[in-house]
Order: structure tokens, then C-alpha cells, then sequence
């Protein structure tokens, strides 16, 4: 299958008016397959960035667009919709609801873009076996470790089949070991077509990734 | 989101966020209990004295017309009785004195009517058979004058005539007036002076009066005396109006101060757990799911508050008779969708904040 191409064009953004411009123009395509670092030093945007394509930030001109269709300036539904289908989040922290199972924590991206119950447990299950996570499934986010976290939260990030798989630092909590087993996962859903972006200022996960974009 | 995803997920945040719902619950009970005590027994008050005030007592109209005239008769009590608002009609003539036809002139004597019209709506039979024309019922009182003990009998009038009895009755409240004679049921030919109109309700009591008149058409006004309740019927209409607005305030009072108690628990709530709903947005849950996510979830914990409260309020109706079942459940319906609409203000605040702000500052 191919995947649909992430670009942005004439990229910039500031948060506030009198707040520092940033990307100045950044033109990219992101190749689907590949594993693209974005680097650079602290406060020039990395994470911003990867909110800029994940349409959770509106640049102040140019456009991030999907499949040649401009999409950062969608009405926030649109973008809300495009969030929970065709892209996959993953953060430093993992995020996962501490009241819920790894389960269901698994199964909450899929709720949001209108899946049913059923089928969500069965794919989430699925992802949880393939990452070797599938005895953690009735555990509570407490009762793992930082590295099942953060690859609970990559199963999560797969659940709806995502185009794209933007994540913030993901090895930024974890030991080496631990790192080296979500990169390799991140390569893994790459070489399935996806598009991965990681934002990070670690040189070990840049030497890891495919491609680099610095800022 | 699915509707049975979005109340399954905002049940199951409402039992993680285990201190924010047992607020809620307790704003919501406390809410509502007190509705129900201040509101629901002022409504229940009102409810009481609007049934006192519209008695059949204050829904009667008593219209007598002059010696010799004849424009009350059974052709204008039957379109009296075709009238919508008309719950009881019946015309009589003038009582004359009757007395046991056993016993014969100088024993006790009761008032004789002949009557035309609803008289089982006026009257209750409590033995005997409803009378035909030419026959009559005897009031207990009647029968206890003449001694019918087994309220069958004649009696007789003063010009000799026999009239055999053949029950007895008790009027019912609006024509209690009746309830020391006896009721001759007319051929048509009687000469029928008075007719009562039971108006069906308090409102009705003012268009039923002008319906009459315009029915019997007196030739002239003073040939006509009417008896009515109109300035009572209006004075109970205006007094029952602002019992029930009072009521109305009073609730809007209470669940006022309930919303703005619940608006400020969730408020607190969602600005103490916005990484939370920060996290949702990232995901994909747009604004609009977000605001019904929150706003469910705090109805859904308001629902056992309301429960207990209503509980509360329904063994206390019970107890006092006072506060209506109906009102009580309506109250804890109404604390309930009080507590949705206080949860949305907040809930739209937090869909509007910035989640890339939340989630890298909170």
C-alpha cells in the first residue's frame, strides 16, 4: 500500500505575535518508509514542529498538507478527525491514563475516530502481542516499566493504521536498552510505509533514524 | 464519537475522577434536597390551596330567574349541558313543602324540587333506583324527617299530590344546597326557576358565566338573579398564578446556586486534570466530543446524588403527604440537567485551551 506523502511548504510559525519566528520558510517532504529525526538545539522548535504536522499548532503562513492536500488550515474538526485516523501520537511521558488498563489505554486512540468497541480490543490486542506487551493487557499503566510504557504507547499511536507517526523524545525517559527496543519498533512501522518523525536531541536516536532534518 | 462510546467512557472518567464526581454528587444532592424542600413544598403549597380555591364551590354558578319568566326551561338546560366547559347542569323549580303521604299534613315537612338535567353528576345514589319522571329521591336529612327507613315511600304536597320515592341520594359538594329535600324528577312540564352550572375548572368559571347569560337570553338583565364566583374564581386564579411564580423562583434560586457550585467543581476539575484532556485532544476527540465527554460525565455523577436526594424528598412527602412524588422526581430530573448544563461552560473552555500548551506546562 502507499502511504500518502506529509510535506510542509513555506513553513512558519510563531506562538504569539511578538513571539520568535521560527521554521522561516522550512520547505520538506517527509518520505514515506523512512524514519526522520528532527534535531537540533533546545528552543528551536523540534517539538513545535512535530505539533505543526500533527495539526495541533496553525502555522502563521505556509501549509503542512497530506497527499497534496493542505490541511493545517482545515477547521479544528477536520484536523481533530485527521488526528485520530491517519495520524499516531507518541509523547516523552507516554501519557497513558493511569486509571485505565493497558487495554484500554491501547484502545483510546481508536475511540476518537469512531471505532467500534469490539474491534478496537481485537486490534489492540493484536499490537500488544506483536510488541510483546500482551500479559500486560489488564495491568495498569503503574505496574509496567518506562520502556513497556512508552511501547504501549506506540500501540496506541498504531492502533487506527496511521499514515503518519509523530514522537516527541520517545526515548528520552528510557535507558539505553530500553531506547534501543522503541527505535527498533519505530523502524519497524516505518519499513510498513509509514512516514516516522521523532523529534529528539539525542545523537544515538539520530544515528538510529533514516533521515535528518536539523533546525 | 459513538453515542454508547462517549457514556461509557464518561462513566468510566467519572469513576476515575473519584474526589471531582463525589463533589457533584454531594452538590447535586444537596441541591436538589433542597429544591424539594423550599420549591417542591412551596409548589406542593400552592398545589393545595389552588384545590381549595377551586372547589366546586368556586366553580358554581346559580342563575334564578324572575316569577313567570320562562327562558329557563329543558330546551335552555340542554344547551346548557352541551356546553364544553359545563360539568354538571341542573335546573329546579321553586321548593314547595312536602311531607310523608303515610303520615298526612302536620307531620315534618322538607323542601320538594323538581328537578331536570345532570342529576348524577349532582347527586350520589346511595340506595335505591334513580327516579323516573313523576318519581322522586329523599336526602338522608329528607328521610330522616319523613322516617323512610328504607327511603322508599311517597310523599305528599300540600295541594294532595303523591309522588312515590324511590331512593335516596347525597349531593355531591357543589350542590350541597340540596341535601335537606327531596328531588322530584319533572315531566317537562314543571316551571323550573333556577339552574346551577358546575363549571369544569376555575378558568372556565368566567367564559361559562358570559355562555350562560348568552344561552338563557333574559329579555331584560334584572329578570335574572346570578349567583357566581367569578371575582373568587379570579382572585384564585391571580393568587394561584403567583404562588406558582414565587415556586418558580424559588427553584431557579436553588438550581442557580447548584449550577454555579457545579460549574466551579468542574472548572477546578478540568484545570486540575487538563494533561488528561490534553492528551484526548492530541488524539483525535474533537472539541465538541470533549465538551459532551465532560458534560456527561458530570451528569452521570449527579445521578446518584439527585437519587438520594429525591429518596430523601419522597420519604419525607410520604411522612408529611406535602411534597407530590411526581414533584420530586421531576426536581432530581431537573438537578440532573442542571448539573450537565454547569458542567458545559467549563467543558468548552477546556476544548478551547491550547493542548500542546497543556501538555507541555501542566
Amino acid at each position: 500500500m502507499t502511504r500518502p506523502v506529509l510535506a510542509v511548504a513555506d513553513l512558519r510559525f510563531r506562538y504569539s505575535r511578538r513571539g520568535e519566528e521560527m521554521y522561516h520558510g522550512l520547505d520538506h517532504s517527509f518520505v514515506p518508509g523512512t524514519v526522520t529525526a528532527l534535531t537540533g538545539p533546545s528552543g528551536r522548535g523540534k517539538s513545535t514542529l512535530l505539533y505543526v504536522l500533527g495539526l495541533l499548532l496553525t502555522p502563521m503562513s505556509g501549509a503542512v498538507s497530506l497527499a497534496g492536500r493542505a490541511v493545517s488550515s482545515a477547521p479544528d474538526a477536520e484536523r481533530s478527525a485527521l488526528r485520530a485516523r491517519r495520524f499516531g501520537f507518541v509523547f516523552q511521558d507516554a501519557e497513558l491514563d493511569p486509571t485505565r488498563t493497558i487495554l484500554d489505554a491501547v484502545c483510546e486512540a481508536g475511540l476518537y475516530g469512531g471505532g467500534r468497541p469490539g474491534e478496537l480490543r481485537s486490534a489492540a490486542t493484536t499490537l500488544l502481542t506483536r510488541f510483546g506487551l500482551d500479559h500486560r493487557a489488564a495491568h495498569r499503566p503503574g505496574q509496567i516499566s518506562g520502556g513497556q510504557a512508552q511501547r504501549v504507547a506506540l500501540c496506541r499511536a498504531l492502533l487506527n493504521d496511521p499514515d503518519v507517526v509523530l514522537a516527541d523524545e520517545p526515548t528520552g525517559n528510557l535507558d539505553r536498552d530500553n531506547a534501543n527496543l522503541v527505535l527498533g519498533a519505530l523502524a519497524d512501522v516505518a519499513a510498513e510505509g509509514r512516514t516516522v518523525i521523532v523529534a529528539t536531541h539525542d545523537e544515538h536516536v539520530v544515528d538510529r533514524c533514516d533521515e535528518m532534518l536539523a533546525l | 464519537m459513538r453515542p454508547a462510546i462517549l457514556l461509557r467512557e464518561a462513566a468510566a472518567s467519572a469513576l476515575a475522577a473519584r474526589i471531582p464526581s463525589a463533589l457533584v454528587v454531594l452538590v447535586s444532592a444537596a441541591m436538589c434536597l433542597v429544591a424539594i424542600l423550599t420549591a417542591g413544598q412551596a409548589e406542593a403549597s400552592r398545589r393545595a390551596i389552588h384545590e381549595q380555591l377551586s372547589g366546586p364551590d368556586a366553580r358554581l354558578l346559580s342563575m334564578t330567574a324572575e316569577v313567570g319568566a320562562e327562558f329557563i326551561n329543558p330546551a335552555t338546560v340542554g344547551v346548557l349541558q352541551g356546553l364544553d366547559d359545563a360539568e354538571a347542569v341542573l335546573a329546579r323549580t321553586p321548593a314547595t313543602d312536602v311531607v310523608n303521604a303515610a303520615l298526612g299534613s302536620g307531620s315534618d315537612a322538607a323542601p320538594l324540587w323538581d328537578v331536570t338535567g345532570d342529576l348524577p353528576q349532582a347527586v350520589t345514589l346511595i340506595g335505591g333506583r334513580w327516579p323516573a319522571p313523576g318519581e322522586a329521591l329523599v336526602s338522608e336529612r329528607a328521610q330522616e324527617v319523613f322516617g323512610l327507613e328504607t327511603g322508599v315511600g311517597a310523599v305528599e304536597t300540600v295541594d294532595g299530590r303523591q309522588i312515590p320515592v324511590v331512593g335516596i341520594y347525597a349531593p355531591t359538594d357543589a350542590f350541597a344546597h340540596l341535601d335537606s329535600g327531596v328531588l322530584g324528577a319533572t315531566d317537562g312540564s314543571a316551571r323550573l326557576s333556577t339552574v346551577d352550572v358546575l363549571a369544569s375548572s376555575l378558568a372556565a368559571v368566567a367564559p361559562m358565566h358570559s355562555a350562560a347569560l348568552a344561552v338563557l337570553a333574559p329579555p331584560d338583565p334584572t329578570m335574572i338573579t346570578v349567583s357566581s364566583p367569578l371575582t373568587a374564581a379570579r382572585t384564585a386564579l391571580e393568587l394561584d398564578a403567583q404562588l406558582a411564580a414565587s415556586a418558580r423562583q424559588l427553584l431557579a434560586i436553588v438550581l442557580g446556586a447548584g449550577l454555579f457550585l457545579v460549574a466551579t467543581v468542574v472548572l477546578a476539575d478540568v484545570m486540575i486534570r487538563s494533561r488528561d484532556l490534553g492528551r484526548r485532544r492530541t488524539l483525535g476527540i474533537g472539541r465538541l466530543d470533549l465538551v459532551l465527554l465532560v458534560s456527561v460525565r458530570t451528569a452521570l455523577a449527579a445521578v446518584p446524588g439527585a437519587a438520594l436526594a429525591a429518596a430523601a424528598g419522597l420519604s419525607l412527602g410520604m411522612a408529611d403527604a406535602m411534597v407530590p412524588p411526581r414533584v420530586v422526581v421531576a426536581i432530581a430530573v431537573l438537578g440532573i440537567a442542571t448539573a450537565f448544563a454547569a458542567a458545559v461552560p467549563p467543558a468548552a473552555f477546556a476544548a478551547r485551551r491550547d493542548p500542546v500548551r497543556v501538555m507541555r506546562t501542566a
